[in-house]
């Protein structure tokens, strides 16, 4: 059941795939060597976006800092999607019985606690590393599918072709996935792109609590709270990876437009 | 009896984030006394920290007096400089709530313009500028407002305790870039409902029984709106605290935040905890407040859940 729209949304986040993968290989200059002699330089033709207080090249780390944060949330998006729909079509599928019960407490749970939160204190108990903070992500996104899922099985256990399925004695795992999955997997995908740019924020927000990407790579949440330091004196350190960020969440706004549209 | 039923849900998933703090911070660690005080720190040091923290206990132990401590909310000192670890979280959790409520205010603010664009028929505004506040990422939107406030904004002056009223005058750029994203999710959902209900046969019989259009809107529609509004917010109150932190550090306002960040710099792990426990207590308020308006605003939803 792949529909128009979810081919268009495939081939979106296949495009903007390509394009992070390819543009460090556009990135003039080492993004972390340290170049003291040239610290704090403004804009200019050599440094397009400056250099910042380690004399580094902002343009060269904002665009791999960038492709770090799609990589790593387009990775996260598709875990969460894979796991919500697992544990949403199950306990959709038993609702209103000790599976469901269960995991509408366990998803709550999850989102009462802000998710910063819970990041941040188990990345401090361990070595911070971006492999762990993708795992996290993925472990606090898939709550969102799987309860969307949860609804939308909900409404076709008691649609007429399941009951008869059921009449013609199939076992309850094929009518599961067969008869119901293929119909709430559509629409789940469809829905997931509205949640990747709270992804892409959360991403940018742990790389900022220096949670993330560890330094000396570039993370654009880590550069924009380095660059909060010299916001006064030398802006372009932090403006630039911030206004990278908006261009990614302004893309996938206008792709959302796009399939709202169609 | 369903309030109670219900109270005792939220109550079990406030314990259920205290077990989540305690595994976190006691059972995972193979060691927190030395995880707290680095690999540089002494044995002898570890040791007394050990017994200080009731590690050599076993665990189940540990737990319940671990509970006993939480609900007295007593959450012990800090590890950095021995401050009271609820007093601290309280008083900073107090500036973040005050932020909070702020931006609020001006979502509402903002919901109220929306709906008078729709009265007036030039809704295409409101739509546009929804789409620039839901693309503007919290870092950014966070980064412009800052420098511009540092420049043309006059009260820059904090205390710190939200004790003088020029406290709130500087609490009102973070504000506004706190309502950014909840402005344009509620004013599109009201748009949403407006466009659905304004056919629906109730509305009709209204205008035929004589009711301005403005009436009719402000009346009969707005009523129908207000469910779906207040379940997207409760939708973004998580998502809500975590823009919270990011704007208290960069407008350095000494909230939970702040207070994350340092804490978090410091390994301070009591802090930590009283964190994650105190929060999670006043977004579970939260949530329950939210449940308990449901049915007055709309009276059809406690027969709904009678069944």
């Amino acid at each position: 059941m792949l529909s128009n729209k979810n081919r268009l949304l495939g081939t979106c986040l296949l495009v903007l795939f390509a394009l992070s993968y390819l543009l460090p290989f556009a990135a003039t200059q080492d993004p972390v060597s340290l170049n003291l002699d040239n610290r704090f330089l403004a804009p200019s033709l050599d440094h397009l976006f400056g250099t910042d207080d380690l004399g580094r090249d902002v343009l060269s780390r904002v665009l791999h800092g960038f492709s770090i944060t799609v990589m790593v949330s387009l990775a996260a998006l598709v875990s969460a999607l894979l796991i919500g729909i697992f544990f949403g079509s199950i306990a959709g599928y038993f609702y209103k019985r000790w599976v469901d019960w269960i995991f509408n407490w366990v998803t709550s749970l999850i989102i009462s606690i802000p998710f910063l939160l819970i990041m941040a204190s188990i990345l401090s108990l361990t070595k911070p590393n971006i492999i762990k903070a993708y795992l996290i992500l993925t472990g606090i996104m898939w709550v969102n599918t799987a309860r969307l899922v949860r609804a939308d099985v909900i409404t076709r256990i008691h649609l007429e072709y399941v009951v008869a399925s059921r009449a013609f004695g199939y076992p309850e795992w094929s009518i599961l996935i067969r008869g119901i999955l293929p119909a709430s997997m559509a629409s789940a995908i469809l829905f997931s792109i509205s949640y990747l740019p709270e992804i892409i924020a959360l991403e940018a927000g742990l790389s900022f609590l220096g949670l993330g990407v560890q330094p000396p790579n570039p993370g654009l949440g880590k550069m924009i709270f380095d660059g909060l330091n010299y916001i006064y004196t030398a802006p372009w350190i932090a403006l630039f990876p911030a206004f990278a960020l908006f261009l990614l969440v302004l893309c996938i706004n206008i792709i959302q437009g796009l399939l709202k549209d169609k | 009896m369903h309030v109670l039923q219900r109270s005792i849900y939220y109550l079990s998933l406030w314990l259920g984030i205290v077990l989540f703090s305690f595994i976190l911070f006691h059972a995972v660690p193979t060691d927190p006394a030395r995880a707290v005080l680095g690999p540089n720190a002494g044995e002898e040091q570890v040791q007394s920290l050990r017994i200080r923290m009731g590690l050599d206990q076993p665990l189940p132990k540990q737990f319940t007096s671990y509970l006993t401590e939480v609900l007295q909310f007593n959450f012990g000192t800090s590890f950095v400089d021995n401050r009271s670890v609820q007093v601290e979280v309280g008083q900073k959790l107090k500036v973040t709530l005050a932020l909070i409520a702020i931006s609020l205010v001006m979502t509402l603010l903002y919901v109220g313009m929306t709906i008078t664009f729709e009265a007036f028929n030039i809704a295409i505004i409101g739509r546009l500028l929804d789409f620039i506040w839901v693309s503007l990422p919290t870092m950014f939107s966070g980064l412009l407002i800052a420098l511009l406030s540092a420049h043309y904004y006059p009260f820059t002056q904090f205390s710190g305790s939200l004790s003088r009223w020029t406290d709130l005058l500087f609490l009102l750029p973070p504000a506004f870039v706190l309502a950014l994203y909840p402005m344009a999710i509620l004013s599109r959902i009201i748009r949403d409902e407006i466009a659905k209900v304004r056919h629906s046969q109730f509305v009709l019989a209204a205008r035929a029984n004589g009711l301005s259009k403005r009436d009719v809107l402000y009346q009969h529609i707005l009523r129908n709106a207000m469910i779906p509004m207040l379940a997207a917010l409760a939708n973004q109150i998580p998502m809500l605290f975590t823009s919270t932190f990011i704007i208290e550090i960069m407008f350095s306002i000494p909230g939970i935040g702040s207070l994350l960040i340092s804490s978090l710099l410091q390994r301070d792990f009591p802090m930590l905890e009283g964190i994650v426990i105190l929060n999670g207590l006043v977004v579970i308020l939260v949530y329950m407040v939210f449940e308990l308006l449901y049915p007055i605003i709309d009276p059809r939803i406690k027969s709904s859940n009678a069944e």
